[in-house]
């Protein structure tokens, strides 16, 4: 009796865990729409997360404030000189911007990421592991967030909404192994595709480049707008390396991203982008002098 | 049995806490697990049925949170919870070189564990590099800080079971 009842035991915890897998295996796929639980579980955490995160940025700047003192004074009188330099700049921006409106009219073209209707929202959290690489932003369904909805910042592109919950939304950076983003060079408009680097953390691969591509250092890498998610013309990031592998047909490019991931605080969610787009670059071409971040 | 609400309370405050504060620790893109110290030190200062069902629970959450392979997260920290349980139980927990390399041995079969399940469901995973570039940095930052956390929770598990031999909870 004891070694049938031991087996039962087996067969029930063999059969919970084959339950389990076939659960995990269930939601591998990317879903529209969390379960109830998932839903009530992000709710209840995401007002501790924005108040923990808030507490966290205080915390963590409190090194910064005394190593800074030291260099404060120097870099306040260096900002001051940049900013006259950049009023100037500004004032031929605007006469510039000016001409580029007219042009942009004549040619039929639209500004774009003003229709993309971008809504800035705080970070209130990421997961920082082997397994994931996300961040949760304050807003969900509540804000009119959905699946896919691409997030940047001034400096490039972060990633897209991956699962929204009520009040808050999970979004899958670009440095995420499961990410993959059609992506191109900004002045040959030579396509491939991001993805992570399994090899470092943080960094990025463009792959599906052919071997005989003319791809140099420095470049800036942009989005296609041929994976049907993202916009063309975000900045993703600019090459540091190209590396070609005996007898390989296909460049493997390095691309460091603009964005820091570590110091996201502030990001645009993009709320009204087509599910395909060929626009036209946010940006104006960069030399491969001064493409660098 | 306030002890154990207290205890809920902190594990929801290590989630929170894992999201938003540990991300400011990170060295070379690694940070400690403050997950896994909760199922390594309920395993050992409870009998063994108990932290397996405590640390399938924690599991089970940060599967919730995270979303995709639901599962996975409740299996990785079973299994941690089952080796600290039964090997753990051999042990002096007042010596604290105990803790330190449950939780060493923890981090490994936690993270190892999910690393082959996601990989068997097609995530893709390099198994050598995330052994190496992840789970082995993981290890030894999760161990060097198990000391300093294991001092109170060891203080909170001595006077709980001391209540707990009383008939004083539950």
């Amino acid at each position: 009796m004891p070694k049938f009842g031991f087996r039962i035991k087996i067969i029930f915890v063999l059969a919970i865990l084959v339950a389990i897998l076939i659960l995990a295996s269930a939601t591998a796929m990317e879903r529209s729409r969390l379960s109830f639980v998932e839903n009530g579980l992000r709710n209840f955490l995401a007002p501790m997360q924005n108040g923990a995160t808030i507490i966290s940025e205080k915390i963590s700047q409190i090194p910064q404030y005394f190593v800074g003192m030291d260099t404060l004074t120097e870099r306040n009188k260096a900002l001051e000189a940049r900013v006259a330099e950049l009023q100037g700049k500004l004032e031929k921006l605007a006469d510039v911007n000016v001409q580029n409106t007219y042009l942009k009219e004549l040619l039929g073209l639209k500004e774009e990421m003003a229709d993309w209707k971008p809504v800035a929202v705080s970070v209130i959290g990421r997961s920082y592991d082997a397994w994931y690489n996300t961040i949760t932003i304050k807003g969900g369904t509540d804000q009119g967030f959905k699946q896919n909805m691409p997030i940047i910042t001034a400096d490039g592109l972060v990633g897209r909404i991956l699962s929204v919950s009520d009040s808050s939304s999970e979004v899958l950076l670009i440095t995420d192994k499961e990410s993959a983003v059609g992506a191109m060079m900004q002045l040959s408009h030579l396509p491939g595709v991001v993805e992570a680097a399994t090899d470092s953390v943080g960094s990025l691969y463009m792959i599906h480049v052919p071997y005989d591509a003319q791809v140099e250092t420095n470049q800036v890498v942009m989005t296609s707008g041929l994976g049907g998610i993202f916009p063309q013309g975000l900045r993703i990031g600019y090459v540091t390396k190209v590396d070609v592998e005996p007898g390989d047909l296909m460049l493997q490019i390095s691309v460091q991203p603009f964005v820091d991931f570590e110091r996201l605080e502030i990001v645009f969610v993009l709320t009204n982008v087509p599910t395909t787009i060929v626009g036209t670059a946010l940006v104006e071409p960069v030399t491969t002098s001064d493409s660098g971040k | 049995m306030n002890k154990k609400i207290a205890w809920v309370i902190l594990f929801f405050i290590a989630l929170i806490l894992q999201r938003t504060l540990m991300p400011t620790f990170a060295i070379f893109g690694i940070c400690p697990d403050l997950i896994i110290y909760f199922v390594v030190f309920t395993a050992l200062f409870h009998n063994p049925f108990y932290g397996l069902i405590v640390g399938a629970a924690i599991g089970f959450s940060e599967d919730l949170l995270a979303g995709k392979y639901i599962g996975l997260y409740t299996i990785s920290k079973l299994s941690a919870a089952y080796v600290v349980a039964f090997v753990g139980a051999k042990f002096y927990k007042a010596n604290f070189f105990i803790p330190t390399m449950a939780v060493l041995v923890a981090t490994f079969v936690s993270n190892f564990v999910y690393l082959i399940l996601a990989d068997l469901l097609g995530a893709g995973m390099p198994i050598y590099g995330t052994v190496f570039r992840y789970i082995l940095p993981q290890m030894i930052y999760n161990a060097v800080l198990a000391p300093f956390i294991y001092i109170p929770v060891y203080l909170f598990f001595t006077r709980k079971n001391a209540l707990d031999d009383r008939g004083e909870l539950d």
